[in-house]
């Protein structure tokens, strides 16, 4: 969700500061003795990749794999570190106090910068903050001692150039909008967006009419189809009622007054259909137009300059001075960012909230002379500006605690510690950052990773789901939770069903779903599918924190607990007991702990019922007897994981219809041609099971997570046939002080949704109540986040099954310093790794083990 | 003369024949549909406005349901664009959506990943060759004696084993197992070192072990064949002694055949062993050119299919004109 963000995460895991150059005497050779410092030695941790990363710049990085670099040769602002128990960090010798680390605790330090300040109502003017805001604005102060790993010193202005670079509208730099998307910078969007023409809704650029230049504004009242002809896209009105649903025919501009009449009970003239099409000042040249339009706009009044809701304009987004961008330096070594949202940087207390470390850990920052080196002008043809710059060895630099060294396109790189940077002399992290050198080779292959793993030339490598009996208990292997939460979704879309030629119907009736996932074994399926993805019922797994501060788990609340056993057929009793129609348990939390998500028996039922609706309404569902039912399992590529998955989906369906009058007729097959564009495919119905979707990220906002299931706007959902904007839902609101407590609401999923996360004004919802983290009490918010779960679930387009859990067997050269995953520092990362053996110590230890070390990583102790 | 003007024809041809196959490749590529795929925290205008600042679509639209229309540019307008580029400024683009070589040189990548498929499959090739043809020779001397069973079931197992099945016998018991060879390719570009040639050795010997066994049975065939001709008889008669009779008649006379074969094959192994390179992690062109299909990345796939397209028409002339040297009686182009 927050890509950069969740970068800066994993970099706060990696990166610290290490004690120094000097590093204390110490036994080492297998000794894991936590309590000592570590010797000297060489220390070089080998790893591998599927595919290298092209590029390790921060403006122009695509993807996660391209983070594996970057990861390292930058530093952040403010990091997460472990909390200490009395904040007694160090031994006596000088080694870090493993046992003192707090579970599940964390501190938010400086790292690069050495002070932060809230100044929303000490800057400019022009930045328009009001009295009483804060959080807009801050200023960092950074350290003095910042370098690049050649020596080059760093100040606030290479921050400020790097961003103007970011958001320079030439080169379309993928990671710009991590600045006005994610961090709301002022004025940042529009200076990317500079100079862009194109057909926009009026609204959106206008905040006003333009009573100068009227015949800008055309108004629109026709449909997308209509609009497509013309060439400018849809306005605000008429996504508004499309939205609703009013509009079923979106061609023509009569149907469309007319719906927008049923819609407000209103009683506009069918003649307003005549100014479709006009601008602005036709139709104030001409009386009877006039009048049509002032009729209109009244209907509507949906505010002063409602008639911009009906208007698209042919818009050039105007120059911006970067002057005008939030960013900029205050001093040498400050820098300020004003922003369009705020961010709770500081606890009450002036120290550093996790959000500081979180969502605004950094700036990206680019070496200036090497990157105006690296520019590239647009080739024939193209009119993009791009750059190579940390695209290879001679393009990189490095401002964190490593730089690269050596680098083949392909096949490898090498980082080595950067010696010119400021973290090495910081007196909070002494014991650390220990590794030498990173050594990290393409190995496609899993056979041969794990031959060189079990040979020692590797120091991790992830358990797969063939050699995870072998090492699942082995003392190396770590588990590590993941936001992700998978599970299987189903083609569901009447209409594409029932004109398919694979008979498929049936998938659009809910009851077979509902039967599909009462059935399915999840245990059963995680462990003969995954390596260490472990059964979850819900949307959202056990990783998502509603309360950060104080590690609130949203699957671990009442609320969400109760939800699942809604979900899953449970009741509660007038006593307090919850029962599944066969046992009785005293609390929900039994209940709870019991629930497996299957209920066979009724899933049979289930089936016999959808039978007769299919035989039944068999033409609307284009059911034909005589043929038999195949379902298309899809997938982006033909391989083990993917057949296994396939099967126990397979047998899963064949069990489910056993003794049904469905027995034999149903045919799964498989088919991996969808390749890249699986997730298109699945939303078009090429296919009708995709098993393994899912999401990941937003751990720290489980409400916003349910943007992946009610938000079609953002692009996500896989059950794009399902109109959360028209699917309603009664539901009561918890008694409380807030607008619209203890009242019965009924309105869209999306407009729920919208008022859970606060966004109902800003979607154009008709219900614009905030229910957003802050303006309501939490447990209000969990209800809500849970009851719409309940309903999402209820509806069987997914069936969750999985939560993530990755499993890394780690080598014995390296050990963590505390085997306790943290949500914040992992196992501690790169920076708090404990070698156990030089390198030449490993060589030899490895030769006296004959090379072979599968007997030493399958001990369980 | 003849000659002359038969190479002048066929060189008209191919060069044709490869703008004709050129052409076709890019606009079959460009024809694919543009997928415009926003990942969470992304922003679809600038995805899309990479598209068009790239010159490959315009008009792009946003529609109601959220997805996106547009018009492609003309292909014949990409194509101008695109032969501009390398006639006018030698460049054949970069690397727009193949994982690891986003905004690389094409032609920077593809040079420097050349030499190890060029090296591994020459090493291949020099070791396998001899071998192949020696023991192919001695098969066919010993023709149905229990040297030549013997060399048979090998042969069999040989080439009934699928490449990667050798790579992992290979990789298991020389690599890991026995500790002789590295188990993956070494870094670096110090490609005539000892360690290096040391670290290329599992995936030659893959490679090798099918040619060698290929060799063997096309070699002994041929040779069995021709040692039973009247011909040979007459060699001996002369006076001729057995080894000379087989090197000066039978050997040149069965090299028709075989030594087309194996130019062939060293040209077909220029695309690399996807699989062999993927195993021992050779940095090779293996996977390119399938993953510039899968990513789209028309650049990539317009070099390494003219490439691959020129390599494999001039091999037709130079394995066509080797006949000739082979076997003077064969004139190409002659009436």
């Amino acid at each position: 969700m927050k890509k950069l963000l969740a970068m800066l995460m994993v970099l706060a895991v990696v990166v610290g500061v290490f004690a120094g150059c000097k590093k204390p005497g110490g036994p080492v050779g297998g000794d894991n003795d936590k309590d000592q410092p570590i010797a000297e030695g060489d220390y070089t941790y080998r790893t591998y990749t599927l595919v290298l990363p092209s590029n390790w710049n921060e403006l122009t990085y695509e993807d996660n794999n391209d983070t594996q670099i970057l990861n390292y040769i930058v530093s952040p602002f403010f990091e997460y570190d472990y909390q200490f128990e009395n904040g007694e960090k160090y031994n006596e010798n000088g080694a870090v106090n493993a046992d003192a680390i707090v579970a599940g605790g964390f501190d938010v330090k400086y790292s690069a910068a050495t002070k932060l300040e809230d100044v929303t109502q000490s800057v400019d003017e022009k930045w328009g903050y009001t009295e009483g805001q804060e959080g807009y604005a801050w200023k960092i102060t950074l350290r003095k001692d910042l370098k690049w790993d050649d020596g080059t010193p760093i100040d606030a202005h290479d921050f400020v150039y790097t961003m103007q670079q970011q958001l320079d509208p030439k080169f379309q730099n993928m990671r710009a909008s991590t600045y006005y998307v994610n961090i709301q910078v002022k004025n940042a969007r529009p200076y990317v967006y500079q100079g862009q023409s194109g057909w926009f809704g009026a609204e959106g650029v206008y905040s006003t009419i333009d009573e100068a230049n009227p015949q800008d504004l055309i108004i629109n009242l026709a449909g997308a189809n209509h609009n497509e002809a013309l060439g400018y896209s849809s306005c605000y009105v008429f996504n508004y009622l499309a939205d609703y649903g009013f509009v079923d025919d979106n061609s023509d501009a009569a149907k469309f007054v007319a719906a927008m009449n049923d819609a407000y009970k209103g009683s506009l003239s069918a003649d307003t259909a005549l100014l479709h099409g006009k601008t602005l000042a036709e139709i104030k040249a001409d009386a009877t137009l006039s009048t049509l339009y002032e009729a209109l706009v009244t209907f509507w009044q949906e505010g002063p300059d409602g008639g911009l809701d009906f208007a698209v304009t042919n818009y050039t987004y105007p120059a911006v001075d970067f002057a005008d961008v939030g960013v900029y330096a205050a001093s040498d070594y400050e820098l300020v960012v004003c922003m369009d949202s705020p961010i709770a940087c500081l606890k009450e207390d002036g120290s550093l909230s996790y959000e500081a470390a979180y969502s605004f850990a950094s700036l990206p920052l680019v070496k200036e002379s090497l990157y105006e080196a690296c520019k590239k002008a647009p080739v024939e043809g193209s009119t993009l500006w791009t750059t190579n710059y940390n695209s290879s060895l001679a393009t990189s630099a490095s401002w964190g605690p490593y730089k690269l060294t050596e680098f083949q396109s392909g096949k490898s790189y090498k980082l080595e510690r950067n010696e010119n940077w400021y973290g090495y002399a910081l007196e909070d992290n002494q014991d650390q950052y220990h590794v030498d050198a990173i050594f990290c080779e393409v190995v496609a292959e899993v056979n041969t990773a794990w031959m060189k793993f079990l040979s020692g030339q590797i120091d991790d490598i992830g358990l797969d789901v063939d050699h995870k009996d072998d090492y699942r208990n082995s003392k190396y292997t770590y588990f590590a939770p993941g936001t992700g939460s998978f599970g299987i979704n189903l083609y569901a879309n009447k209409d594409v069903l029932a004109s398919s030629d694979r008979n498929n119907g049936i998938l659009a009736i809910d009851d077979f779903r509902k039967a599909f996932s009462l059935y399915l074994d999840r245990d059963e399926y995680n462990a003969t599918c995954y390596t260490s993805d472990r059964t979850n019922l819900g949307l959202l797994g056990p990783a998502y924190y509603y309360d950060v501060e104080n590690g609130g788990v949203y699957r671990d609340t009442q609320q969400a607990k109760e939800g699942l056993l809604r979900t899953y057929g449970f009741t509660q009793n007038e006593d307090g007991t919850w029962t599944d129609g066969a046992n009785t348990y005293p609390s929900y939390e039994v209940a709870y702990e019991a629930m497996n998500g299957m209920n066979r028996t009724l899933a049979k039922e289930l089936v016999q019922k959808a039978y007769e609706e299919l035989t039944a309404n068999a033409e609307s569902y284009g059911y034909d007897a005589s043929k038999p039912i195949e379902l298309k399992y899809g997938t982006k590529a033909d391989n083990a994981n993917t057949r296994r998955n396939y099967e126990y989906i397979k047998k899963t369906f064949e069990e489910l219809v056993d003794g049904t009058p469905l027995a034999g007729k149903i045919n799964v097959t498989f088919d991996a041609s969808p390749g890249a564009s699986w997730a298109n495919d699945f939303k078009s119905g090429a296919y009708d099971i995709a098993a393994g979707t899912g999401f990941t990220g937003g751990a720290f906002d489980p409400a916003g997570f349910l943007q992946c299931y009610l938000d079609p706007n953002a692009g996500l959902m896989y059950s794009t046939w399902w109109d959360v904007e028209k699917e309603m839902l009664t539901y009561t609101m918890p008694a409380g002080d807030y607008e619209g407590a203890g009242k019965e609401h009924t309105m869209s999923l999306f407009n729920w949704y919208s008022c859970l996360n606060g966004i109902a004004e800003s979607n154009g919802q008709a219900y614009k109540y905030n229910w957003g983290t802050g303006f309501v009490d939490e447990a209000v918010r969990l209800e809500l986040l849970a009851k719409l779960e309940e309903v999402v679930i209820g509806k069987y387009f997914t069936i969750p099954t999985s939560s993530e859990y990755s499993a890394t067997v780690t080598g014995a050269k390296f050990a963590y310093i505390t085997d306790e995953y943290n949500l914040f520092m992992g196992f501690g990362g790169m920076r708090y790794l404990r070698p156990q053996y030089t390198d030449t110590e490993w060589t030899a230890f490895v030769a006296a083990n004959n090379n072979n070390l599968t007997t030493e990583y399958t001990k369980t102790e | 003369m003849y000659m002359f003007k038969y190479v002048m024809k066929r060189l008209g041809l191919m060069i044709m024949t490869f703008c004709i196959i050129m052409l076709m490749c890019f606009v079959l590529i460009k024809l694919l549909p543009i997928v415009i795929t926003v990942q969470q925290g992304q922003d679809a205008n600038i995805i899309v406005n990479r598209l068009v600042a790239r010159g490959y679509i315009t008009n792009a639209v946003l529609k109601p349901d959220g997805t996106w229309s547009y018009d492609r540019v003309p292909i014949l307008i990409q194509l101008g664009n695109y032969l501009k580029r390398i006639f006018m400024e030698g460049d054949f683009g970069v690397g727009v959506s193949l994982p690891s070589y986003r905004g690389y040189s094409v032609l920077d990548v593809f040079l420097e990943k050349l030499p190890p498929t060029i090296l591994i499959n020459l090493y291949s090739t020099i070791i396998s060759v001899p071998i192949g043809l020696g023991i192919g020779i001695f098969a066919a001397l010993k023709k149905n004696k229990w040297q030549d069973q013997l060399i048979n079931v090998f042969i069999i197992l040989l080439i009934s084993l699928p490449s990667i099945v050798l790579g992992l016998v290979i990789q298991y018991f020389l690599c890991f197992k026995w500790n002789l060879l590295p188990q993956t390719m070494l870094s670096g570009f110090d490609y005539f070192t000892w360690p290096m040639f040391k670290s290329m050795l599992p995936p030659v010997l893959a490679l090798c072990l099918g040619s060698i066994a290929g060799y063997v049975r096309f070699t002994r065939a041929e040779l069995a064949e021709v040692l039973t001709n009247e011909y040979m008889l007459l060699a001996r008669t002369k006076g001729l002694t057995r080894g000379q009779a087989t090197i000066r008649h039978a050997m040149r006379n069965s090299m028709v055949v075989i030594l087309p074969s194996i130019l062939s094959d060293f040209i077909a192994v220029l695309s690399g062993s996807l699989i062999i390179e993927s195993m021992f992690s050779v940095p090779g062109v293996g996977r390119l050119y399938l993953d510039s299909i899968t990513y789209q990345d028309y650049d990539f796939f317009m070099l390494l299919s003219a490439f691959y397209c020129f390599v494999t028409l001039l091999a037709g002339i130079v394995i066509d004109i080797s006949y000739g040297f082979i076997d003077p009686r064969i004139r190409m182009g002659a009436k």
